[in-house]
């Protein structure tokens, strides 16, 4: 037998071996001095955020004065951050009840579809009177509404992705987890939370991605005639453009690549480095991310102080738990019995549904006329034209360039933190420069709006092929190269057919952002010119503003029926045929 | 390349002196030739397939198997009690097992296996690929339900993950994210046992499997062989009445596969092991016959059972002793003969050992290899719950078959390949004249080559298969 004695291993996780003591009491210094900083901001915004509100009311706009921007974008990034905290525990919760419980998950996954596809504003003219009662007098209402807002515009792809991590768990992982009778908290932190941490990773800066395109809409709210607005780089954006401030726009996107480079190396960078340790392969990764902030807290000896004072915490929190149960205890009851719970179950499910949307039916009838719902559909059909385009064109410029940038390392190194950076740069911020341009050049906003809603979403599709290229097999690209295959054969027998798994789950995703991204799209405005373009994205958002809850109602459930549909007709079979025809895995 | 090569148990056979177990063996004074030859027993309803292999000299180099079939119930030394004994770890009873596939059609995967787990032995399943090994080792560790019949463990009935058991998977199964130490403490923290008691227990388990130094890696940095260290540490902490080896050594390398094999075993002499009884899976005839007391042997679609064979050989086994090497083949004989696919992987291997020992191995009478499933005659051979006893092939117990005259498992082999029910002859020609033609090399229909040796039964000493598919 051959040793390949590792130090690595001895010292522990870092990557190098244990570290000078000067070197690491340096890293101390460091933590200490970053933990404090953070606690001190946080000390600083938080009794701004319960705020009473003044004798004037909610403001209903904000300063525009460039100074306030770095105290603006850190309320932005609280707000964000809040948002995200509340989103990983929804994606847990509801991710675990979706995937343990078969009846639960019947309901609960086309339940996510339908959120899925609900835009933001819908979300927001339903719930902002329930915030603003719950913390009357306090601006705590406007601001739990904003996080609401943000939180809808997170939470689901993180949701969907935790539960596809559970449901796709390694087999034997789960039977051992079963064989040595973990309870099921113990399961939970030790195979279901690890197992899906990469993807749920990944999701997580999606959704802080998706987060800022609406931060606009989150900050400056816009619902029943009224706006309420908070301190924020979004509402500073939004008010800017009221007024016409170009100077105030520019300010405010250097403030936001600063923010998004600045939360890249705070937070992703270090949390990729970390999580590769979650990657289930059976020999150390080739290509291993590294991240300075990391690697100082590893110097340090900050993991040793939390071991010491989480661990008691962690081991009491293991006995609490210990009533949940262990895991895989209890077998699936009777066949016939199931089957009869199974029924009753349906029905009932059914009865409430048909229930739900004869009532909808009858109040669209009574206050509007079933007519609108034909006119919302005709709107979905134009709005559905514009997104079938869009993702037509992306995929067909960013395939190609996703494609070799991920089957090359050396200019995926290069350009993967620009496109990261791109990605989450919230596209809504150059609207007002957009609009000016469509303004001079006449252009139609009907064809703008498409470029305006390109602008969000077309970087699924990007981030999708260049991880699905990267992907390929040595072995396969050996064997093409081999084989003398010429460029256009490559691309047709191996390359393609290789990405298009990736590039259905980018499209799907990217065409749900297109649908919730025409509310924003469809409707741009800078100082006096308001272009508006025909569509279900500029129906909801107007009926919003003037507080017509019956035409919200039938603009999202326009919206939701076209993107349900389209996912289960379209996207799904394609998913299918992805995985049965075209998995690389084998 | 074949491990039977190489030489491998010298490296650690220096340790293991003394002969253990002697608990499961019937008859201890015996050789394991006298040993075998007694236990074969008459038995009821008794299909006996035979082969000769006819060489130059067709007395000496003749060799047959003879498998004795019955329906009944069980009778080896350990195996006679019910539910009730004391020594049963764990009893299934009748288990069927079948999944339902995406197009609705069920797949039947084991069917109607009865299998008793006892304390102080060392059971071997075996079986190819498809067999439903894994299965069936699953719905005894109560990871799988059965689809009808019952597991017990200790005379209870199982609902869920049976507590009496600790799994080591063939891929190791090991959290990817959690240090050596952290994984073998895992299984205590789920009973749980508080830090501070659990952490010298596995720090313990660590050393005695030779993993000292290594508690902080992480498994992705250790070597197949060391994961799988890992792996029987992390059952072995738990001190389970039975161990579970799911085809434990097959990811190995053949060096380290043997190293841990002769690990494993040196754990099982020690008097204070805490495991009272080891099931191992595993489709490598030899590793079955060098660690088990007790073979159990599935057929494929659905698994059922064929043979169980208890293996007397004292230990530490000799894998070059004429015994082992006995057992081997008439495992091996099992194995082929009962299936239905066999002459590409033994065809041409009877014949390699027919030149290999200057003897030409030419026509058997038996063609058990295809007729078991297709010959009314035979079907009886197949039955399910059968017990089957091991006759040891040279002592010519059954030699008659060779001859063809008379014997009643060549009647019945033969006359399927002959077409017709019952002409009692055993020549090569005949017994395929129903779908032999002058210019056929393979009997249609029956996979079995023309005018070659019977795969599944070969001439003795000539070629060990070290392993299956």
């Amino acid at each position: 037998m051959t040793f390949t004695f590792n130090r690595r291993a001895i010292a522990g996780e870092g990557d190098t071996r244990p570290a000078p003591l000067t070197t690491r009491i340096l890293s101390d210094c460091l933590v200490v001095a970053g933990i404090l900083a953070f606690g001190g901001l946080i000390a600083y915004l938080l009794p701004t955020i319960a705020a009473p509100i003044g004798p004037h009311g909610v403001p209903s706009g904000v300063s525009t004065d460039v100074a306030q921007l770095p105290y603006y974008a850190m309320r932005s990034v609280l707000r964000m951050a809040v948002a995200l905290l509340v989103s990983l525990v929804f994606s847990f919760i509801y991710g675990l009840a979706a995937a343990r419980s078969r009846r639960a998950g019947k309901i609960l996954i086309p339940l996510l579809d339908i959120l899925q596809s609900v835009p933001i504003l819908g979300f927001l003219s339903i719930s902002v009177p329930f915030w603003l009662t719950l913390f009357p007098g306090s601006m705590l209402g406007v601001e739990a509404a904003s996080i609401f807002a943000i939180f809808t515009s997170q939470a689901w792809n993180m949701t969907f992705s935790f539960y596809h991590s559970l449901r796709s768990e390694p087999k034997e992982l789960v039977e051992a987890a079963k064989n040595l009778r973990l309870t099921s908290w113990q399961r939970f932190w030790t195979l279901d939370v690890p197992n899906a941490c990469i993807p749920l990773l990944w999701n997580c800066m999606m959704s802080v991605s998706g987060g800022w395109f609406f931060l606009t809409a989150s900050e400056m709210i816009s619902v029943n005639n009224r706006t309420y607005a908070l301190p924020g780089i979004g509402s500073f954006v939004a008010q800017s453009a009221a007024e016409g401030r170009f100077g105030g726009i520019g300010w405010a996107i250097v403030a936001m690549v600063l923010v998004v480079l600045a939360i890249d190396f705070l937070l992703w960078k270090p949390l990729t480095a970390w999580a590769e340790k979650f990657r289930i392969t059976q020999n150390a990764s080739s290509a291993v991310s590294t991240s300075l902030v990391l690697t100082i807290i590893r110097q340090s000896h900050v993991d040793e102080w939390l071991g010491r004072l989480l661990r008691p915490i962690g081991d009491l929190l293991d006995r609490m738990m210990r009533p949940f149960g262990v895991t895989g205890a209890s077998r699936p009851a009777d066949p016939r019995r199931r089957r009869a719970g199974d029924l009753v179950f349906n029905v009932i499910v059914w009865i409430l549904l048909a229930a739900g949307v004869v009532y909808m039916l009858v109040t669209i009838r009574h206050d509007t006329g079933l007519g609108e719902l034909a006119y919302a559909f005709a709107l979905g059909g134009l709005t559905f034209l514009r997104v079938a385009l869009l993702i037509v064109l992306c995929s067909l410029i960013w395939v190609p360039i996703g494609a070799v940038i991920g089957m090359t390392p050396k200019i995926s190194r290069f350009a993967q933190p620009i496109i990261q950076v791109l990605a989450s740069f919230p596209a809504n911020f150059i609207f007002p420069f957009v609009t000016l341009w469509f303004v001079a050049w006449h252009i139609d906003i009907g064809w703008g709006s498409i470029l305006l809603m390109a602008l969000g979403t077309q970087w699924y599709i990007l981030f999708n092929v260049i991880a699905g290229a990267s992907q390929i097999p040595d072995d396969l690209r050996e064997m093409a190269a081999n084989m003398h295959l010429s460029r256009w054969m490559r691309w047709k027998t191996l390359i393609l057919p290789a990405v298009f798994s990736s590039w259905c789950t980018g499209g799907i995703t990217a065409a749900g952002g297109a649908w919730n991204a025409s509310i924003v799209s469809e409707v741009v405005s800078y100082r006096s010119h308001t272009l508006t373009a025909q569509g279900i994205g500029s129906y909801i958002t107007s009926a919003t503003a003037t507080g017509d809850m019956t035409r919200v109602l039938i603009g999202v459930a326009v919206m939701g029926v076209l993107v349900v549909a389209i996912n289960r007709l379209f996207w799904e079979p394609l998913q299918r045929l992805a995985n049965r025809r075209y998995a690389l895995t084998v | 390349m074949n491990d039977t090569t190489m030489n491998l148990n010298d490296m650690n056979d220096t340790h293991d002196t003394d002969t253990t177990n002697t608990t499961t063996a019937p008859q201890d004074g015996a050789t394991p030739t006298e040993k075998t030859r007694d236990i074969m027993t008459t038995t009821n309803r008794t299909v006996q397939q035979t082969a000769g292999i006819t060489a130059d000299n067709q007395t000496d180099n003749r060799t047959s198997a003879g498998i004795h079939t019955s329906a009944g119930s069980t009778a080896t030394a350990h195996d006679a009690g019910n539910g009730a004994d004391p020594t049963t770890i764990i009893s299934a009873q009748h288990i069927d097992k079948h999944f339902t596939s995406d197009t609705g059609t069920a797949l039947s995967v084991l069917h109607d296996l009865s299998f008793d787990l006892h304390e102080d032995e060392i059971v071997a399943i075996l079986g190819r690929s498809g067999a439903g090994k894994s299965t069936f080792l699953r719905i005894l560790a109560g990871l799988v339900p059965p689809s009808a019949g019952t597991v017990a463990y200790r005379g209870t009935p199982l609902s869920g993950p049976n507590p009496g058991v600790a799994l080591v998977f063939q891929t190791f199964a090991l959290m990817p994210w959690l240090t050596v130490q952290d994984n073998v403490e895992l299984g205590l923290a789920a009973r749980g046992v508080p830090r501070g008691q659990r952490t010298p227990v596995a720090l313990a388990a660590i050393d005695s499997i030779g993993l000292d130094g290594f508690e902080s890696a992480y498994p992705k940095e250790l070597s197949g062989g060391m994961r799988q260290r890992v792996g029987i540490a992390r059952a072995l902490v738990l001190r389970p009445d039975a161990l579970f080896m799911d085809e434990p050594f097959s990811a190995l390398d053949v060096l380290t596969a043997e190293n841990l094999r002769q690990e494993v075993l040196k754990l099982w002499k020690e008097k204070n092991r805490g495991i009272k009884s080891i099931l191992i899976v595993t489709h490598n005839i030899e590793e079955a016959v060098q660690m088990a007391d007790r073979v159990v042997v599935l057929g494929p679609h659905p698994g059922h059972l064929i043979a169980q064979m208890p293996v007397n050989l004292p230990r530490p086994r000799d894998k070059h002793s004429a015994a082992f090497g006995d057992m081997v083949d008439t495992l091996y004989a099992i194995l082929t003969g009962k299936s239905n696919t066999e002459q590409e992987t033994a065809g041409p291997a009877g014949v390699a050992a027919g030149t290999a020992e200057g003897t030409a191995a030419t026509a058997t009478t038996a063609t058990t290899a295809t007729s078991a499933s297709t010959s009314p005659a035979t079907s009886t051979s197949t039955s399910a719950a059968a017990e089957t006893r091991f006759a040891d092939t040279k002592a010519g117990a059954a030699q008659s078959g060779a001859k063809g005259s008379g014997a009643s498992g060549s009647e019945a082999t033969s006359s399927a390949h002959a077409g017709t029910a019952g002409t009692g002859t055993t020549d090569a020609a005949a017994a395929h004249a129903g779908c032999c033609g002058p210019d056929e090399t393979v009997c249609r229909g029956h996979g079995v080559p023309c005018g070659v040796a019977d795969p599944g039964l070969r001439p003795h000493w000539t070629m060990k298969p070290s392993s299956m598919g």
